[in-house]
């Protein structure tokens, strides 16, 4: 550890260095007028450091991985603004709690999300809609950006680690794509054999966008992993690791090349319409087998992981973990692979060799693309072009690669600002490091993951800063604040939620009851509420306060029931009034100088 | 424990003891209150002659309850001075506006069933203490008996001699809400009755209490107050036809909010319902 240690701290020194040379030049020019030649030749004006009471330039949109949320950053400050819940318990929002959270949630509580992607109109982010997936549970949520709080949460049957999630990128997104990375029975119920991995199916589900419902599922005989769409609106990939359909490591391991999967969505369509599927528990399946001409197969090597495509449009590169190469697949040519003119291995213009453990790639919009290297605990850059003109033809000393950034460590997923995008700006990385080893204070045998910032504005990429994240960020999108902050509202309207509150007051139907409560600072509506043991009570609250960052809390004592609302927003709980005695319920969430006597009682009368 | 001042604002609770009741003066001289000319109307008897023992008993009573749930708020004094200052805050162009409790020993009112500038019923006040009003820290008191809300009632009267002094007038007469309340054609006549009648000037265009007047408004106390946003949820007065209604032909006395009983034609009024009803439904299509 420590030579490592020793080998990557140079880099970094050199950066401090250059940010020093480049502040006195800076201060230079304002003392005298006279400008002396730049220290680098490219833009030296990207601003790395927010000051207290400043506003980042981007939002990062962060998985949460088993943590089940989503993370709301700033950038380049990294500062962690909102953990939004989604397939997770949260005492603080009350997210599993509420009346509203668990009509989404049920009772199922464990979530592993691993993509984050935004809704598109041409090519770009709208700012309407955030999606993420829940590999464990295999559901799909849909996060509204004007509120940042989840809206839908959608079950994906027939999947099993629902992991790869993509939306259309154009005309706008109207689809949205899930892999289900392991293959798993179609009717999983434990009936004729489920040992035998032979029967066992992988499913591309496409998703309505709008109305969160299932259009179909393309089933496959291979697993999927991660996902992408291109800019036109016609495909969608899928990187597939175990085309040797193993059920061991072993044989998941056995052949050098697997696949990159093509689906076309032109096809898809007609096979829709034409009626060529098959209706499994209500849903739509089509087949998508080699020869199906639904989907094409593309050979890369070993046991691929990400695709992601270029802001151009042109390319999907795939890369194979246990190969040292990335694969760059021509898009333009995926027409002619599908209509059998070439072969599918034909789609692929460069595979150069660029690092050990390659996973994704992300894209700076000038024609570079950046390559995480899991093995390596590397950032790899390498000119696209440059890969391609060189393919097949390579002399010795001819490399695409112009730049490598250690970063710190065992890199996992790496993404740009609005890489995912064809507005790719070049500023900013991340490089979501699974390891932090050394680099923070020892808080015991689970550590934090490093999320480090990377300046990529320049030739030379410069690592900015580290970033320990709770488990675990595995990718991200990085939004330019001018797309999402004049979405981004201080309130819903209040009759948004059909039940909102504005008189309080107490109703009772045999055993029912039901309490409405209005919270407006620093009082509830009521400031009694009298029930019998085992009534089934719900309160709905809503809070009255109208100003920005105004929320009430309520918490029940004794109850095991706590949320937050904020102005106008209303949420409800139900439950069964099962132990007798009086009960504060207060406020939890500070609301003003007398927050601490915003309280009400509830009396749980004893039976006889 | 951020900005431990902001909610409980002592300094704005001073500078209203500052300003008391000269700015009540300057608000009337405006115009737009429609207090200082209908209260002329509304001198037009003395109070029955009280059963002195019942009525003390019940005031004894009614300050109970008044000392125990309301003097944080409406004060001591019933003047609106209690120890709460501000009751709600509401923000627009950046600039935040302050609600503050009722001042009983004005003996005026925003939510009642009778013609502007005359005292509400004892229904009007049972049903505001009642029901609690949305959008400030006025809660419900459903919690208390109707006898407690009662005294009460007979308690916060003795805070203003207007209460000795006139006589309760009979409510307004609003009819049953007619069938075209809602429809297309009545939507289209309210919105341009919006405009003719002046609604727009305070209220705005999109309806968000953001007319060109909005930011000048002040009530009769001098403080400043916004027109009501009606994306902003529950009205003070009440969201149903009838009580948009009410709220329009009664005024919402103390404030620029006037009555228009009596300037429109009753199919004119539920025209302006069906505009305002559009308003609330319409933003919400919008924001979805």
């Amino acid at each position: 550890m420590s030579n490592n240690r020793e080998k990557v701290m140079r880099p970094v020194g050199v950066a401090l260095l250059i940010g020093v040379v480049a502040g006195v030049v800076g201060s230079l020019v304002l003392a005298n007028g006279w400008a002396p030649p730049p220290v680098q030749a490219a833009k030296t004006t990207l601003r790395t450091e927010v000051r207290p009471g400043e506003l980042d330039d981007y939002y990062g949109f962060f998985s949460g991985g088993h943590s089940g949320e989503v993370r709301v950053l700033g950038l380049p400050s990294m500062r962690v603004f909102k953990r939004i819940p989604v397939f997770n318990i949260d005492s603080g929002s009350g997210w599993g709690i509420t009346n509203e959270s668990r009509a989404m949630l049920g009772d199922t509580y464990v979530g592993d999300t691993h993509h984050v992607h935004g809704s598109y109109t041409d090519g770009t982010y709208n700012g309407k809609y955030l999606w993420v997936n829940d590999k464990a549970n295999n559901r799909v949520a849909r996060i509204r950006v004007d509120l940042l709080e989840v809206d839908t949460i959608l079950p994906i049957p027939h999947t099993q680690g629902s992991h790869g999630i993509f939306p259309q990128r154009a005309p706008h997104t109207e689809w949205v794509i899930l892999n289900s990375e392991f293959r798993a029975p179609l009717k999983n119920d434990g009936r004729g054999d489920p040992v035998d991995a032979s029967t066992y199916t992988g499913v591309h589900t496409i998703i309505d966008a709008e109305k969160m419902e299932i259009i179909a599922q393309v089933m496959v005989p291979t697993n999927l992993d991660l996902a992408a769409t291109d800019y036109s609106g016609r495909y969608s990939f899928a990187t597939s690791y175990n085309s040797e359909g193993g059920a061991t490591i072993s044989e998941m391991l056995a052949k050098d090349r697997d696949y990159l999967v093509v689906f076309d969505w032109d096809r898809i369509k007609e096979a829709l319409a034409s009626g060529k599927f098959n209706v499994v528990d209500g849903i739509k399946m089509l087949d998508g087998g080699l020869d199906s001409g639904l989907t094409l197969y593309i050979p890369v090597p070993k046991n691929p992981h990400g695709v992601n495509v270029s802001p151009d449009g042109k390319y999907a590169i795939a890369s194979g973990k246990v190969s040292p190469t990335a694969s760059v697949i021509s898009i333009e040519k995926l027409a002619d692979a599908f209509d059998g003119k070439i072969e599918p291995k034909d789609t692929i213009v460069a595979e150069p060799e660029i690092g050990l453990g390659p996973l994704h790639t992300t894209y700076d919009g000038r024609g570079n693309a950046y390559t995480s290297l899991f093995i390596d605990s590397q950032v790899v850059k390498w000119n696209i072009q440059k890969a391609i003109d060189i393919y097949g033809n390579t002399k010795p000393g001819d490399t695409a690669v112009v730049d490598r950034l250690d970063v710190h460590y065992q890199i996992g997923h790496t993404m740009a600002s609005m890489a995912e995008t064809k507005e790719a700006d070049g500023n900013f990385l991340v490089a979501l490091n699974k390891i932090s080893k050394d680099r923070f204070l020892n808080v015991g045998p689970i550590k934090p993951e490093n999320d480090q910032l990377v300046d990529i504005s320049n030739e030379k990429m410069v690592l900015v800063k580290d970033e320990p994240a709770y488990i675990e960020p595995h990718d991200c999108i990085i939004v330019r604040r001018d797309i999402i902050e004049p979405i981004v509202k201080h309130r819903p309207r209040m009759d948004e939620h059909p039940l909102a509150v504005t008189e309080s007051g107490i109703e009772r139907d045999g055993k029912k009851v039901t309490v409405r409560v209005t919270a407006s600072a620093p009082v509830y509506g009521l400031q009694r509420v009298e029930v019998n043991e085992g009534d089934e009570v719900t309160f709905i609250v809503t809070n009255n306060d109208e100003i920005p960052d105004l929320a009430h809390g309520f918490a029940i004592s004794n109850y095991n029931i706590n949320f937050a609302v904020g102005p106008f927003q209303t949420k409800s709980v139900t439950f069964t009034a099962d132990k007798p005695g009086m009960h504060w319920i207060y406020c939890t969430n500070f609301c003003h100088a007398l927050h601490l006597e915003m309280r009400m009682r509830l009396i749980v009368k004893a039976k006889a | 424990m951020t900005e431990p001042t902001r909610s409980f604002d002592s300094s704005a609770v001073q500078r209203r003891e500052s300003q008391g009741a000269s700015t009540l003066g300057v608000a009337t001289a405006r115009g737009r209150g429609c207090f200082a000319a209908l209260a002329l109307v509304c001198l037009v008897g003395l109070a029955p002659a009280p059963s002195q023992a019942d009525d003390a008993a019940q005031v004894a009573a009614g300050k109970k309850v008044y000392d125990t749930y309301c003097v944080v708020c409406h004060g001591v004094n019933g003047d609106g001075k209690g120890l709460m200052g501000v009751i709600h805050r509401a923000q627009q162009s950046g600039i935040v506006v302050y609600t503050y409790p009722r001042d009983f020993t004005a003996g005026m009112y925003k939510f009642r069933t009778t013609p502007t500038g005359s005292l509400p019923t004892d229904a009007d006040l049972m049903r505001t203490i009642t029901n609690g009003i949305p959008r400030s820290a006025m809660p419900s008191h459903k919690d208390l008996s109707v006898e407690e809300r009662e005294a009460v009632i007979a308690y916060i009267k003795t805070f203003s001699k207007r209460w000795t002094e006139q006589e309760v007038m009979a409510p307004i007469a609003i009819g049953a809400v007619p069938d075209y309340v809602g429809s297309s054609e009545s939507i289209a006549r309210g919105k341009q009755l919006y405009d003719d009648a002046g609604c727009v000037e305070c209220h705005g265009a999109s309806g968000q209490g953001d007319g060109p007047s909005s930011p000048e408004l002040k009530d009769n106390w001098g403080d400043k107050i916004l027109p009501f946003d009606f994306t902003s949820g529950g009205l003070k007065g009440g969201t149903s036809p009838t009580d948009i209604y009410r709220t329009f032909a009664t005024g919402l006395d103390g404030t620029p909010m006037p009555s228009y009983e009596g300037v429109l034609e009753p199919q004119q009024g539920w025209d302006i319902v069906s505009y305002c009803l559009e308003l609330m439904a319409g933003a919400q299509v919008a924001q979805r």
